[in-house]
Order: structure tokens, then C-alpha cells, then sequence
């Protein structure tokens, strides 16, 4: 089963974290330099799902973490980094989403690999609807499509939530509303995407 | 909670484990049970989402401009202000360095000469003087030679109403730096000679 990707740090990795912030806090760029390393992924990610296109992400994630690095000093520890980090990045992808142009240009084949093994996907493709017929690549494009049809608030939950796994209440942390609020937005975002993605989930 | 919460409950936390009273409502609710069930569906269908993968030297380019960037960034007021003005305010930054181009390009180059009004001409100054004299009569053995740039010069003009003075003067290759021809007492005006 293809590991869901990227995942919420764990305890461990939390304090990690805290002690190369406090380093970084001093212009220590090194330090600076291995918290880039360490949330890269997760935050591209991120961006790629909130703008659907790969340039874009690799532009914005730049910019994401300068911006951080500007703000580091300003970062108390009352969450964690990664909340904190990931809160940026939301803004900054939601700010740039509106200003853009739609760039077209998804390039199927690099797409992430092993979703084929996903037991969502086998369940999926094992039943009797025409998502059987449905070719990965497709579901892909399709799964794009429906998410930019939806509002920046309620992608920004579907994204961090339904895709990246990030647990409600951390959702709430970063994007400064209730967990309820991000309860009903996904709610909400979920029955668009069923009228979207109708012959795919029936 | 009443029937009716407790069913956006049951819709909010499709998937989750339920408390015993939505579980119940769940059960003898065909309605809400399919209602559920899509959405259930619809969350497995989107975390079958994948991103691209960002090119193999991503991840390095990155790290080496924000290192750059980082390492450059000079600390207070006007790193919050650069942070203010590029990220947070593009158009008026790129308004302001506009406005900023267009004063220095105003006073770095003044008009030049080309450009600068006839008035601006020192009207005292001595007119340079030709080296040859300049006729202002056409022998009638030269009509038929400036026939032609007479006839262009007409086309060209049709309704002025002011003669059109022709005047040739052997070439010297002698080409003043800056050409000028006095008309009576006092009269300055640049003229262009083609050799």
C-alpha cells in the first residue's frame, strides 16, 4: 500500500524541530537549512495540490520558506513548526491561487508513484462502475479538475485533511478557525466533489 | 442534540467512529446510512490524490536560493519593508519602481540637443560662414538638372503657400560641425546639406 504522503511529524521529531528552530532563531543557516530539508516534500505537496501545477509549487515553496525564515524571529513556539510553517504556506498558496493566471500542463508521467497499490484505488477498480475502466492517469486529471472547481478555503481543508492526512484540529490551528469550521467546510467541499467526481463515486 | 444535528453530525464525521446515540440514528435511517456512504466514497476517492514529483534538483535549488536569499537579507527595517513591499504588496512595488525609473531616467538624460526647441539656439552667434558662396539665382542651364526635385518638391507640398528656395553649392568636403545659414541681418537657422 502506497504510504499517504506526507504525514503529520511525530513526537520525536517535533522536538527535533524546536532545537533547530532555536538555532535557526540565532542565524544559525544551517539549521535553517535542515528544517528546508526536512518539510521540502510535505510543503511541495502541499502547494502542488492547492495550485495543481508543478512549476507553480516549485516557484511558491521558495518563497514560502524566505517568508519563514523573515518571520522565524516572530515564532514563539506556541505551536509547532510544522503548524506554523504549514499556516504560511496555505496563506501564501491561497494569495497566489487568486492572483494567477490558470496555467495548464500536468505531467502525468511524474506523477507519484505506487497509487496503483493504494487499497482505496484495488477496492475502487475491483468494483463494478466505470471507474474500472478509469486509467490512473485520468483519475488523476479528473481529481485536479474537481479540486480547482472548489473555493480556496475549502481546498485548502480537502487538501490538508483528505489528502495530506493533517488531523482536524491542527487544520483549525493553521488556518486560525474553529475545528467545527473546518468540519463543515469539509462537509460542504466533500458534496461538490461527489457531484464532480459523480461517475467515479456514485 | 436533536435528530436534525445529530444528522450534519453524522455527515461531518462520515467515516469516524460514532457516538452510540448518531450511531442509532444511523442505523434505522436508510437515507442518511447512503448519504454517508457517499461520502465515505468520495474521501477515498480524493486521498487516491497524488502530486507530481518536483524535478530531481529541486529541492537543492531551492535550499541554495533561499540560502542566498537568507544570507543577504539585512536585518530590520528594511528587511520587514523589502518582506512588505515584495510579498505582501507586488503592485506597489512595481508601481514605485516605475515612478522611480521614469525621475531617474528624467534626470540622468536631459533632452538632448536633437530634441532641445529651435529657441534654444544662441540667435548672436556668429553664423558660420560657407566656404563657397551660395547662389541664389538657378542659371536657366540648371533648370533641367533640379527639374526633378523641384517636381518632388511640389508633390510634396502642395499648398504652401511660401517660395521654396533651391540652393546648390559645389561640394568642398568641407562639412561644417554644425551647419547653419544667416538670411539677412540677424536670421540664424540650422540647415542640412546632403553632399
Amino acid at each position: 500500500m502506497t504510504q499517504r504522503e506526507p504525514t503529520p511529524p511525530d513526537q520525536a521529531e517535533d522536538a527535533s524541530d524546536r532545537e533547530l528552530v532555536a538555532r535557526a532563531q540565532q542565524r544559525d543557516a544551517a539549521a535553517y537549512d535542515e528544517l528546508v530539508r526536512r518539510y521540502y516534500k510535505r510543503i511541495y505537496a502541499l502547494l502542488y495540490n492547492m495550485t495543481s501545477n508543478k512549476e507553480d509549487a516549485e516557484d511558491l515553496i521558495q518563497d514560502v520558506f524566505v517568508k519563514a525564515y523573515d518571520a522565524l524571529q516572530r515564532f514563539k513556539g506556541d505551536s509547532s513548526f510544522y503548524t506554523w510553517v504549514y499556516r504560511i504556506a496555505v496563506n501564501r498558496a491561497i494569495n497566489y491561487v487568486k492572483r494567477r493566471n490558470k496555467r495548464a500542463g500536468l505531467s502525468l508521467d511524474d506523477m507519484d508513484g505506487g497509487v496503483e497499490r493504494d487499497k482505496a484505488y484495488v477496492e475502487l477498480s475491483s468494483k463494478e462502475s466505470p471507474f474500472r475502466d478509469a486509467t490512473l492517469s485520468e483519475l488523476q486529471e479528473k481529481l485536479n479538475e474537481a479540486l480547482q472547481k472548489l473555493s480556496d478555503k475549502h481546498r485548502a481543508v480537502v487538501v490538508l485533511h483528505d489528502i495530506q492526512g493533517v488531523p482536524h484540529e491542527e487544520i483549525s490551528k493553521m488556518l486560525g478557525v474553529s475545528s467545527g469550521t473546518v468540519r463543515s467546510r469539509l462537509f460542504y467541499a466533500r458534496q461538490l466533489l461527489q457531484s464532480e467526481l459523480a461517475e467515479y463515486a456514485p | 442534540m436533536n435528530e436534525s444535528e445529530l444528522k450534519v453530525y453524522c455527515l461531518e464525521h462520515a467515516g469516524e467512529t460514532l457516538p452510540p446515540e448518531a450511531q442509532a440514528l444511523l442505523q434505522r435511517d436508510p437515507a442518511l446510512q447512503a448519504d454517508v456512504a457517499r461520502l465515505v466514497a468520495v474521501r477515498n476517492l480524493i486521498s487516491l490524490k497524488r502530486y507530481e514529483q518536483p524535478a530531481d534538483i529541486a529541492m537543492e535549488r531551492c535550499l541554495r536560493a533561499v540560502s542566498q536569499q537568507i544570507r543577504q537579507e539585512p536585518e530590520g527595517w528594511v528587511s520587514r519593508l523589502r518582506t512588505w513591499f515584495t510579498i505582501e504588496h507586488p503592485a506597489l512595488a512595481y508601481s514605485t519602481a516605475a515612478l522611480a525609473l521614469v525621475a531617474v531616467t528624467a534626470l540622468v538624460f536631459p533632452r538632448s540637443p536633437a530634441t532641445a526647441p529651435l529657441a534654444a539656439l544662441d540667435e548672436n552667434a556668429p553664423a558660420e560662414v560657407l566656404p563657397e558662396p551660395v547662389l541664389l539665382a538657378v542659371e536657366e542651364s540648371d533648370v533641367a538638372d533640379i527639374a526633378p526635385t523641384i517636381a518632388a518638391a511640389e508633390a510634396a507640398f502642395p499648398n504652401f503657400d511660401k517660395p521654396i528656395i533651391f540652393l546648390r553649392s559645389e561640394s568642398t568636403n568641407l562639412q561644417p560641425s554644425v551647419p547653419r545659414m544667416q538670411i539677412g541681418p540677424g536670421q540664424v537657422v540650422p540647415v542640412n546639406f546632403e553632399y
